[in-house]
C-alpha cells in the first residue's frame, strides 16, 4: 500500500471511528429523538372506537348478535329498540354501554334521547336499569349505560344469556334517521371476600368545589370517549365553535373526588342581544360511560358558567347507594367531561371566531384503599 | 389507575396518542438497546482493524534513501 494510501486509510478509520462512537452514544441517549407536536385543528365528527366490529343489533331478542365483553362495535340506530345478546359469567358486574352519534344539525327535542338495559332471557330487567341519557337543544353524543350488578341475593346473578336492549326514543318531528351508536361490554371482576350489599356512605364532602385560579393551559379536547384528552387538577383553555362538544377526561383513583366548573367567556358579537337558551352544557360521565350528572344554562354572547357539584370519593360501595350521582363514582378509572356550546350561539356571534372556554378542575381527597377483587 | 396514566393525564394525552407514546417508547427502548450493542460491537471491530493497520504501518518501518 502507498503511502498517501496508509495516510488515507488512517484519517478513514479515525473518522469511521468517531461515527461510531457517536453512533453507539447516540443509541444511549434517551432524548436522541423527540416528538413533534402537530399543531391543534378544529375537532371533527366523533371518533368512533380503534378496530370497532360491525354489528347489526336485532329488531327482537330472537334476533339478537352476540356481544363479547372488552370489545366496540359499531351499529346504527334509527327510533325504536334493538337487542344484543350477552353471556355473562357469574363472577363479574358488566357495563353495557352505547353512545349515540347524531349528525350535526339533526333536529332533536328535549323527549328525545337514548336508554339502554340488560335483562334477563325471562324478560325481566335487571335491577338499577335502566341507564339514560336526553338530548337539550343540542344533537350531541350521548352515552348512557346498562348495568348487571354482582350482588347476593339480588336478581340477574346467574351465568347464562342475557339481553341488552338499546332503545332510542324520538319524538314525532325529530330526526327519523338511523344513527351511528357505538356499543362497549365492560366487566368489572367481583370481590374475592364476596358481593354483599355494603352500605353506601350517607355522607361525604359535598359542598361546592374550590377551584383552581393558576394560569390556564391549553388543552383541546376530543370529538368523544376514544380521544377525549386527559386533564387533572389546573385551569385548562380550550375554544369551542357553536354547535361543538369537546371530551376530555380524568383520572379518579379510589377515594377522589372531583370538582368542575366551566366558564364561556364574551364572544365576538353579530348583534347587540343574543341568548341560546342551554348554550353552555357540561356532562359527567363515568369510566363505563354512563351519565352521573350534567347541568346547563343560557349563553347569550356574555361570560357564563357551570359548575358541577363535587362528586362523591370513588368508592365500591357507592354502588349501593339511593342517589344516582353517587352511584356513578363507584370505579375507579377515566372519567368523562362532555362540554357542549349550543348550536343556537351561531345565530349572534361571528362564524369565524370560536368562544374561549376555561375549564377549572380540582381532584382531591383520598387517597383510599382499592377494594378486594377476585380474579379477573 | 397506574403510572402510565397519571403521565398521560400530566401531559394531556388522548387514549390513542397515550397508546402511541408507549409504542414510541418501548421501540425507543429496543433501538437505544440495539444501536449501543451494534455500536459497541462496531467499535470493537473497528479498534482492531485500526490496530491492525497501525501496527501493518510500523512493520514496514523507515527506509533508507
Amino acid at each position: 500500500m502507498s503511502k498517501i494510501g496508509v495516510g488515507v486509510m488512517g484519517r478513514l478509520r479515525t473518522t469511521v471511528l468517531a461515527g461510531a462512537a457517536a453512533l453507539a452514544l447516540a443509541g444511549t441517549l434517551p432524548g436522541a429523538a423527540s416528538a413533534a407536536t402537530a399543531p391543534p385543528r378544529p375537532a371533527p365528527a366523533y371518533r368512533g372506537a380503534e378496530g370497532a366490529e360491525r354489528i347489526r343489533g336485532g329488531p327482537v331478542s330472537a334476533d339478537a348478535p352476540l356481544v363479547a365483553a372488552g370489545r366496540a362495535y359499531a351499529d346504527t340506530i334509527g327510533p325504536g329498540e334493538r337487542f344484543y345478546r350477552l353471556n355473562l359469567d357469574d363472577a363479574s358486574s358488566v357495563y353495557f354501554s352505547a353512545v349515540l352519534q347524531p349528525p350535526r344539525g339533526a333536529e332533536v327535542g328535549y323527549g328525545d334521547g337514548l336508554e339502554v338495559e340488560i335483562m334477563t332471557k325471562e324478560g325481566e330487567r335487571c335491577p338499577n336499569n335502566p341507564g339514560r341519557a336526553g338530548f337539550g337543544y343540542d344533537p350531541v353524543p350521548l352515552g348512557a349505560a346498562a348495568v348487571r350488578r354482582l350482588e347476593e341475593d339480588a336478581a340477574c346473578q346467574g351465568a347464562g344469556v342475557y339481553f341488552a336492549k338499546v332503545t332510542r326514543t324520538a319524538a314525532k318531528d325529530s330526526d327519523r334517521g338511523a344513527w351511528p351508536v357505538e356499543l362497549l361490554l365492560q366487566r368489572e371482576p367481583g370481590l374475592a371476600v364476596g358481593n354483599a350489599p355494603a352500605t353506601a356512605p350517607g355522607v361525604w364532602p359535598s359542598a361546592s368545589p374550590t377551584l383552581p385560579g393558576s394560569e390556564p393551559v391549553v388543552r383541546p379536547g376530543g370529538t368523544g370517549f376514544n380521544d377525549a384528552r386527559a386533564l387533572g387538577s389546573g385551569v385548562w383553555r380550550d375554544d369551542l365553535w357553536p354547535g361543538q362538544t369537546r371530551f376530555y377526561r380524568v383520572p379518579l383513583d379510589w377515594g377522589r373526588q372531583l370538582g368542575l366548573g366551566a366558564e364561556l367567556a364574551d364572544a365576538r358579537m353579530t348583534k347587540p342581544y343574543g341568548s341560546a337558551p342551554g348554550g353552555l352544557t357540561v356532562a359527567l360521565y363515568s369510566p363505563y360511560r354512563g351519565l352521573i350528572e350534567d347541568k346547563a344554562v343560557a349563553y347569550g354572547g356574555k361570560q357564563a358558567g357551570v359548575t358541577l357539584p363535587k362528586t362523591a370519593p370513588v368508592a365500591y360501595e357507592n354502588r349501593f347507594s339511593d342517589t344516582g350521582q353517587v352511584r356513578g363514582v363507584r370505579v375507579a378509572g377515566w372519567y368523562y367531561v362532555a362540554v357542549t356550546l349550543g348550536a343556537k350561539v351561531a345565530e349572534f356571534t361571528e362564524d369565524a371566531s370560536p368562544v374561549p372556554l376555561t375549564l377549572r378542575m380540582a381532584v382531591t381527597g383520598g387517597p383510599a384503599r382499592a377494594p378486594a377483587y377476585g380474579r379477573a | 389507575m397506574g403510572a402510565d396514566d397519571r403521565a398521560a393525564a400530566r401531559d394531556g394525552l388522548t387514549a390513542p396518542e397515550a397508546a402511541e407514546a408507549a409504542g414510541g417508547r418501548s421501540v425507543m427502548r429496543v433501538v437505544a438497546g440495539a444501536g449501543f450493542g451494534a455500536g459497541m460491537v462496531l467499535l470493537l471491530v473497528l479498534g482492531g482493524w485500526f490496530l491492525l493497520g497501525r501496527r501493518g504501518q510500523g512493520a514496514q518501518g523507515p527506509r533508507r534513501a
